[in-house]
């Protein structure tokens, strides 16, 4: 789960305030059933199953890490807009044996449609948290080149990187490899529908989530990979 | 790019269904009640049937439970009018001595083998009731001689085979039995009580607080993963004296088989922790502490 950690915080520019995953880890359920759980939830997006939650010993990085971290940030970016609390969303568990400690992943669409009458799915609302974090990635890129040389579009190497520290072995945290942080680079761009050499949307990708304005802005800035 | 949907929205589905199940039944048809005559066959038959096919005895709250609720205020009468009713002359009733009452055909029981059958019907439900009120009540296992008190004349193997009969009877699904480590066997009810409360409290009725501790560390480590905070062991339920607590942890620490038991000392707070490396390192232990201790008081 470390990787997944690190995904997050490399994607934003100061302190992620992401609780979406530390959420779930921390639920309090033992760890297979939270990965067991998880695996109902989500496991159609990495087939062949894989725990995206370590154990004691970390694992090398794998595609339930990867979907983990996008959907963490996902509904950091949702919680964010809706002013739900993401320090206790969202409710993929539930303390409750008669739930048999599942919880109710569509609270987040229940929700929105209670307060403002628009019926809308999981899916739309996860469309939703993945063009907001599209756009500010397309603004953090922009930011990044103002700073930069001409030509400049490598936000994979220039702004998605951790201290070196973070790659050695020190009390209380868990080591990262540089081979395994690129694989989980890999795993995450790809997901998002980035490109893996410079980490930027795609073209594909801006139209596909009705940000077609934007991908002209981006292309102009010659930031299109 | 979406979810899986299935595990989320069936279970909500499934929910939504119950509920709009019962306010559609609620506003559905009323049924006919039955007759008094349609009661007494459905009692009779019901009798009939336990003791043709199954060898036992009916209690009355499942003879009651066949009267709808308009007329459960008429259930004496229409007992009576059973009693004296030819065609249900074989339909007895059979009084306990501490006042509970079965049902039979003496078409299918004999009068003197329904007695002994209602007799261990009793013992069922005393048994069960006993365990049931321990668990919720005391939080307490129940030990083998507590229920051989409920049933005196028995002996010891008839008690035994009462127990494994309620293991097979789904009206005791509930009653669970749980080894402690000394041999003896305690009983609870997991309605009341989870099966790990359960195992802990027999590990704590073998009166060694070490060897309590030491399964507990790993169990937490194992489980979770987690350390376990030693103050834990100060909660009731495992009878340690606060000022004996450091002695027991010590001797514990110091037995050949706990090798696998570390303690951890938080640097900052002097939080002591215990976790089994086994199943956790030393760092992530450490991590998990610190959350703990530090980053997570920190972040309310």
């Amino acid at each position: 789960m470390h990787q997944a950690a690190a995904l997050i915080n490399m994607f934003w520019n100061r302190d992620p305030q992401c609780h979406t995953h530390t959420n779930y880890t921390g639920n309090g359920l033992p760890l297979a059933l939270k990965n067991q759980i998880f695996n109902e939830l989500f496991g159609a997006e990495f087939p062949g199953s894989a725990d995206a939650i370590d154990g004691a010993t970390p694992q090398p990085m794998n595609q339930a890490k990867a979907v983990f971290a996008k959907l963490s940030l996902i509904y950091l970016a949702l919680h964010n807009s809706m002013t739900l609390c993401n320090y206790t969303l969202p409710g993929w568990a539930s303390p409750l044996k008669s739930r048999n400690y599942r919880g109710d992943i569509d609270i987040e669409a229940q929700f929105w449609t209670a307060v403002t009458g628009q019926a809308v799915t999981r899916a739309d609302m996860e469309r939703t948290g993945l063009r907001i974090l599209t756009l500010y990635r397309a603004l953090t890129a922009l930011r990044m080149k103002s700073t930069r040389a001409a030509g400049w579009k490598d936000m994979r190497n220039d702004h998605d990187q951790l201290p070196e520290w973070s790659f050695h072995a020190h009390s209380g945290s868990t080591t990262l490899d540089h081979a395994d942080f690129e694989n989980a680079k890999d795993r995450f761009y790809t997901l998002l529908g980035w490109d893996t050499v410079t980490g930027l949307p795609t073209l594909a990708t801006y139209n596909a989530l009705g940000l077609s304005d934007v991908a002209a802005v981006m292309t102009a800035a010659g930031l299109m990979p | 790019m979406g979810m899986n949907n299935d595990g989320g929205a069936g279970a909500a589905e499934e929910t939504r269904i119950e509920f709009g199940a019962e306010e559609q039944a609620a506003a559905g048809e009323k049924l006919a009640e039955p007759t008094v005559e349609e009661i007494k066959a459905k009692i009779a038959g019901k009798i009939r049937a336990d003791g043709e096919e199954h060898g036992t005895v009916t209690p009355s709250e499942v003879v009651f439970a066949l009267v709808p609720d308009s007329q459960q205020d008429r259930i004496t009468a229409i007992l009576e009018g059973m009693a004296s009713d030819d065609r249900y002359a074989d339909i007895k009733a059979v009084t306990t001595a501490s006042g509970m009452v079965f049902f039979v055909s003496v078409k299918y029981i004999e009068a003197a083998q329904a007695i002994e059958i209602s007799r261990i019907e009793e013992v069922k439900f005393l048994i069960a009731e006993k365990v049931r009120a321990d668990s919720k009540n005391d939080l307490a296992l129940t030990s083998a001689a507590d229920l051989h008190s409920l049933a005196p004349e028995m002996e010891q193997d008839a008690i035994d085979a009462i127990l494994e009969e309620m293991r097979n009877d789904d009206r005791y699904a509930d009653i669970k039995a749980v080894t402690s480590s000394n041999g003896n066997v305690y009983y609870h009810s997991d309605r009341h009580m989870s099966g790990y409360y359960a195992v802990v409290l027999s590990r704590v009725a073998a009166k060694d607080p070490g060897a309590t501790i030491a399964a507990l560390v790993r169990d937490e480590s194992r489980i979770y993963p987690r350390p376990t905070c030693v103050q834990f062991f100060l909660e009731p339920m495992f009878g340690i004296p606060s000022d004996d607590l450091k002695a027991v942890v010590d001797g514990m620490l110091r037995k050949p088989e706990n090798g696998d038991i570390r303690m951890m000392v938080h640097p900052e707070t002097g939080g002591v922790y215990l976790y089994c490396n086994q199943y956790l390192n030393g760092d992530t232990a450490f991590k998990m502490m610190h959350w703990v201790e530090v980053v997570k008081p920190a972040n309310p």
